[in-house]
């Protein structure tokens, strides 16, 4: 910062400003946060209230009524979303991710198929029953079908992988796969204790973001994460959207899948920023990775 | 203090959501349709900001906020520039009106709104001129920076130093009408 700048605190107003209006991009985003440490107190909301106020009398002029059809899907997605508050982040609900959503369902419920599948083909064929069960079927005058084991004897494989497992079958498995270090930004506080890191393919389009440290501890219980990546396509930067994860666990380790608003390009840098529940301005970016591997 | 409608929202009172779609929907509708590039992204942007209502009502504050209404349109506003951003990178607001669809004038119902509104053309009367010419093409007429530059033949770093000044300065003139208001009540 020059001193032929304004001082920190205009230019933190300007910033202020500019985000109420119409956002901030990454790197003012990073400058805002900077220029907040040093003004705690500043009531962050007051120029989004401003701007919400101009858009209030500017709706004096005459607004649209709600269409029907889109209140009912609200108050249905509302009543399910209320249902499932704490555990369904904002950032699933849109029509898109939802069909994301369903494609993943049918993976899985197709991949469960397959196991069960392989885990009944490679049922040893000697293995004998255990009880009288009916002759098996002969086909070709050959080849039988092998005994169905009794129920006590069959042993269903673990058909839900758990996250960790996902994890590690993309980092074993996506040739692009990108394995970075987060690391922390500030140092110190809350964020400054958490490490972790992210697991991204391009190609999928999936990844993981694993924290460390103290997600668990009681403050950081009373906050959620949200984490944010920096593509860049032809047309420059983007900030995308990676999900925001409420804090809801005790222990000390949390994997949780990364959510991507829109298609990631490329990305430069994922980074975790840390706010209260429920959101706000009153963010601090805690973790970053860069993905050319150079640090904060 | 009578009850508003986000504390019966935040209570999860039965009918809450409903009440609060009748006296928000058309606000957060107009102000998405303003600030989306499509019909479809405005109605996926209602939706969310929707959901955000219900899971923070709880955090309006009355002693804070002008109004309920104001606080919609803060949540409202936030996320439509958050998806905006996301989806375009530039500020560019295409108008959505391909089907010709004519606002109504269905003006937001409350005496205390209208106060509000009074108040805030008040308060825009006192800037200077070009910041408040700005600021009404932005917000009234849903220019984004770049259009409202275009119109007025103006360069984009100067549109910004308007907006940002008028925007602050509305700040400091708002501010000092709450706390008179506070003062009366008191």
């Amino acid at each position: 910062m020059n001193s032929s700048y304004p001082s920190d605190h205009d230019r933190m107003l300007e910033l202020l400003a500019d985000q109420a209006i119409g956002g901030l991009d990454a790197a003012e985003q990073l400058e805002l946060k900077s220029l907040l440490e040093t003004s705690p107190d500043f009531d962050l909301e007051s120029l989004d209230r401003t701007a919400a106020m101009l858009d209030v009398a500017a709706s004096a002029e005459g607004i649209e009524p709600l269409p029907n059809h889109l209140r009912d899907r609200i108050l249905a997605h509302v009543q399910s979303d209320s249902e499932a508050v704490g555990t369904v982040p904002p950032a699933v609900q849109s029509r898109s991710e939802i069909r994301w959503r369903e494609v993943v369902a049918w993976t899985t419920a197709a991949a469960c198929l397959l196991l069960a599948v392989f885990a009944w083909s490679r049922w040893p064929a000697t293995t004998p029953p255990s009880g009288p069960s009916p002759d098996p079927p002969v086909f070709a005058g050959k080849n039988t079908v092998p005994p169905r084991p009794s129920d006590d004897e069959i042993v269903l494989p673990n058909t839900n992988p758990t996250i960790s497992q996902l994890r590690e079958q993309l980092l074993s498995s996506a040739p692009d796969v990108l394995l970075l270090q987060l690391v922390s930004d500030t140092g110190g506080g809350v964020a400054g204790e958490s490490s972790g890191d992210i697991v991204w393919s391009s190609g999928q389009q999936i990844g993981y973001l694993r924290l460390k440290g103290s997600a668990g501890s009681k403050l950081a219980q009373q906050l959620q994460y949200q984490l944010w990546i920096v593509g860049s396509d032809v047309s420059g930067n983007e900030l995308i959207n990676g999900g925001v994860f409420p804090v809801d666990r005790s222990t000390g380790e949390l994997i949780l899948p990364i959510q991507a608003s829109q298609f990631v390009q490329q990305p430069k840098m994922f980074f975790v920023s840390v706010e209260p529940s429920g959101g706000g301005n009153d963010f601090t970016v805690s973790l970053l990775a860069k993905a050319d591997g150079s640090g904060p | 203090m009578p009850e508003t409608i986000l504390d019966k929202v935040a209570a999860r009172n039965p009918g809450a959501v409903e009440q609060c779609l009748a006296r928000y929907g058309g606000l957060i509708w107009s102000l998405a349709r303003r600030l989306s590039p499509t019909t479809s992204d405005a109605e996926d942007a209602v939706q969310e900001i929707f959901v955000d209502l219900c899971r923070h009502a709880s955090r309006f504050d009355p002693q804070r906020e002008p109004s309920e209404a104001t606080f919609v349109a803060m949540i409202a506003r936030r996320r439509l520039i958050d998806r905006h951003r996301k989806h375009t990178r530039q500020v560019k607001t295409v108008p959505i009106d391909e089907r010709g669809a004519m606002p109504v004038a269905m003006p937001l119902n409350g005496l205390e709104l209208r106060d509000e509104i009074g108040h805030v053309r008040e308060l825009l009367a006192q800037l200077k001129s070009e910041e408040r010419q700005i600021l009404e093409l932005i917000f009234f007429h849903g220019l984004s920076q770049s259009e409202t530059g275009e119109m007025l033949n103006m360069p984009l770093g100067t549109v910004k130093t308007h907006s940002r000044r008028g925007l602050l300065r509305l700040r400091e003139l708002s501010a000092g009408v709450l706390d008179l208001a506070r003062e009366g009540e008191t």
